[in-house]
């Protein structure tokens, strides 16, 4: 059957459910103090995976609970680690040099290596239509493109970050995969400055309201720059969208003391799919079954940074 | 699309993945003896036999049914009608007779939010109502030593503030204020300490056990030796009511407790977070009350006159606009209308039962020793 074109992924969850889920998650990470936390994570992770579909086939996610605490554990173990450096250095050297290395080693390469190993892991834990999806980056080729970039962007007082954020979205789009064929992007970083700039003046007249309208224009450009194969991807993604359900989103959780963030991760998970497109014609009938291992350390990294982006990275982007 | 309908009873739509290839493939199903007969126009047939087959379970209501063949890269089957489980079931031996019916169970919103709702409820009272009353008994049990010792460790940390007034004159003039209150068993078991502390600060702090600190800027406020026993009474109360001993049994395990839910992230994190906060903010407030009411009950019995208590209290609230320090007496004593109007009514109710006319707590001179600056500091012992 070619794709018809274009199609947008449906989530089909209901927030009710999604609460119940939330509810019982809670209760059993009270009883356990806090253990139960990571397989309730993964619960929730395997629903929202599953109620969302593509073409009418859904997703699947096959992460466990267990492995997001060895996670957990390698992370701490690493952790302990570093502040071990620190304190040697504050003791041995200097105390500003052990500060330093510490939080240096936090944004430099712990931050990357994170972001590296969630994706890994969650791309490695998904399905489609019964294909694996893969990440094959290499962690000292990315902290290559990471550490430089970051670099720059401090020196320039920031006005290098769009081009590193490009940069970082490349990297991991080109090297996500599915099943055999890899996701491509062909963004340019130079192409987001002027917009860039233009948030950076008009963000103390707009009291910051004008980077949703920023976000939305990166958010549409970096997806239609954004092809798997024949198929590319587009984002109808609006600022003013962004921003209304942003409030809403806001209002919900207040005016419910916390009790509507089923609500909320729905409502967002509903929006970003009904504003995502892949266009074009392809049955896809030539992808086929290869993919590789992942570490879960990453992971367990990314939820010490917490980093959750949920719904995110449906379709490996 | 073609209805089950059409196929007859045995013969099922639904779509087929082969495990290799991402291509989908539209089959027809039919339920056979020994198994599932799939045929599809690019797969030809093929045979999945009962023994093989499983079922992945979503565990949600009227999701499509999955079916499995193979461990790593499976085969799948997904079919939408509802009837096409009932109809496998019929047919198949054990293994996939207990398989879980999408269509047959509740929407898992319906069957757990009320169950979930009421035990969330009850997680919440038992946190805001069950913690605290276990505090309150198990503060019954604590050893007085163990209150002293825990007092001293805070007291000990006091010197930041300033020094301690520590000249004779100065000990015997408030210990006489202190003897005169507590005499008859009016302190309980405890017994009673009070420091002066050389600092500008207006407040007074009591840490469980009996160790009471006074900073001499309260003093230096205060108008009268009666007014200076109100705050005193008030302090002493706190000590015998275990005020101090409850809040650290009430708040060491709410504080676990909330570090350990909000570590599951999620939604968990604010709701405990306004819980403890909002438990927090009752009690000290129905503490302070009860300071209030059994302080002016040991200055009726010890015979000191009342309203010094009140009008230093109201004298306090009116200037608290000039002294903004979060260590001022009023920020640490919030006061409004309704305890204003409780302590009032307590004074008029002491002076109308007659108890016996208040006699003079000190003498001016004594009083004096008390007001001057403190002129022979010591550190805490």
């Amino acid at each position: 059957m070619p794709a018809a074109s274009p199609q947008r992924p449906t989530f089909h969850g209901d927030a009710g459910t999604l609460f119940g889920l939330h509810v019982k998650h809670f209760l059993l990470t009270v009883i356990t103090f806090g253990f139960y936390g990571f397989w309730g994570r993964s619960n929730v992770r395997q629903y929202l995976y599953a109620q969302t579909s593509l073409g009418g086939d859904r997703f699947t996610y096959s992460g466990t609970g267990g492995e997001l605490f060895r996670g957990w554990i390698k992370a701490v173990g690493l952790f302990i680690l570093g502040g071990a450096v620190a304190v040697i250095l504050s003791t041995a050297v200097s105390e500003i040099l052990g500060t330093v290395v510490l939080y240096l080693g936090a944004m430099f390469v712990l931050f990357p290596i994170a972001l590296l190993g969630s994706r890994n892991y969650r791309l490695s834990r998904t399905t489609w239509r019964g294909i694996r999806f893969s990440f094959r980056g290499n962690v000292s080729r990315f902290l290559g493109i990471f550490i430089p970039g970051l670099l720059l962007s401090i020196v320039t007082l920031g006005l290098y970050f769009p081009v590193f954020h490009a940069d970082i979205r490349r990297y991991l789009v080109n090297r996500s995969y599915f099943g055999n064929s890899p996701f491509s992007f062909n963004g340019e970083g130079r192409a987001l400055f002027g917009p860039f700039l233009l948030n950076l003046v008009l963000f103390p007249f707009t009291l910051g309201l004008y980077s949703f309208w920023y976000g939305a224009w990166r958010d549409r450009y970096y997806w239609e720059h954004t092809a798997f194969g024949p198929l590319s991807f587009r984002s109808t993604i609006t600022g003013g969208e962004v921003l209304r359900l942003t409030i809403e989103n806001i209002l919900l959780l207040i005016v419910t003391l916390g009790f509507g963030f089923a609500w909320v991760q729905a409502r967002t998970i509903k929006f970003r799919c009904e504003h995502l497109l892949l266009v074009g014609q392809s049955t896809l009938d030539d992808v086929v079954q290869d993919a590789q291992g992942a570490s879960t350390t990453g992971e367990g990294l990314s939820e010490m940074f917490e980093l959750d982006l949920v719904g995110a990275d449906f379709f490996g982007l | 699309m073609h209805h089950p309908a059409a196929f007859g009873r045995f013969e099922w739509a639904g779509v087929y993945f082969d495990g290799r290839s991402a291509a989908r493939h539209e089959v027809t199903i039919v339920v056979e003896r020994e198994g599932l007969r799939i045929t599809g126009a690019r797969i030809g047939q093929v045979a999945w036999p009962f023994a093989d087959i499983r079922q992945v379970d979503s565990g949600v209501a009227d999701d499509p049914i999955r079916l499995e063949r193979g461990l790593t890269d499976p085969e799948i089957l997904v079919v939408a009608d509802r009837g096409f489980l009932p109809a496998v079931q019929r047919a198949a031996p054990e293994s996939l007779a207990r398989a879980a019916d999408p269509a047959r169970r509740l929407r898992l919103s319906r069957r757990l939010i009320p169950i979930t709702i009421g035990a969330v409820v009850l997680l919440i009272a038992g946190y805001l109502w069950g913690i605290p009353w276990l505090a309150d008994r198990a503060a019954r049990r604590v050893p007085v030593e163990w209150e002293n010792s825990m007092g001293r460790a805070m007291v000990d940390r006091l010197p930041e503030f300033g020094a301690v007034c520590a000249d004779p004159e100065r000990v015997q003039a408030l210990r006489q204020i202190v003897d005169r209150l507590i005499a008859d068993g009016r302190g309980g078991r405890y017994t009673y300490e009070v420091r002066v502390i050389d600092s500008k600060l207006v407040n007074a702090l009591a840490a469980p056990g009996g160790q009471i600190v006074v900073f001499q800027g309260l003093i230096a406020q205060a108008e009268s030796p009666e007014e200076l026993a109100g705050v005193l009474g008030h302090e002493f109360q706190h000590v015998r009511l275990q005020h101090g001993t409850k809040a650290i049994l009430r708040e060491v395990p709410m504080r676990l407790i909330a570090s350990a839910v909000s570590s599951g992230g999620s939604f968990s994190g604010p709701v405990t977070g306004v819980a403890t906060t909002l438990a927090g903010l009752r009690y000290s407030r129905g503490d302070e009350i009860e300071a209030d009411r059994e302080g002016m009950r040991m200055l009726r019995a010890a015979r000191v006159a009342p309203d010094g208590m009140l009008a230093f209290f109201e004298r306090m609230v009116a200037e608290s606009g000039d002294t903004p320090s979060a260590l001022s007496y009023v920020s640490s004593h919030p006061r409004d209308a309704d305890r204003r109007a409780a302590l009032e009514a307590l004074a008029r109710d002491a002076t109308a039962a007659g108890e016996g006319a208040p006699l003079p707590l000190l003498t001016a001179a004594e009083w004096a020793t008390l007001k001057r600056p403190c002129t022979h500091p010591a550190p805490i012992p």
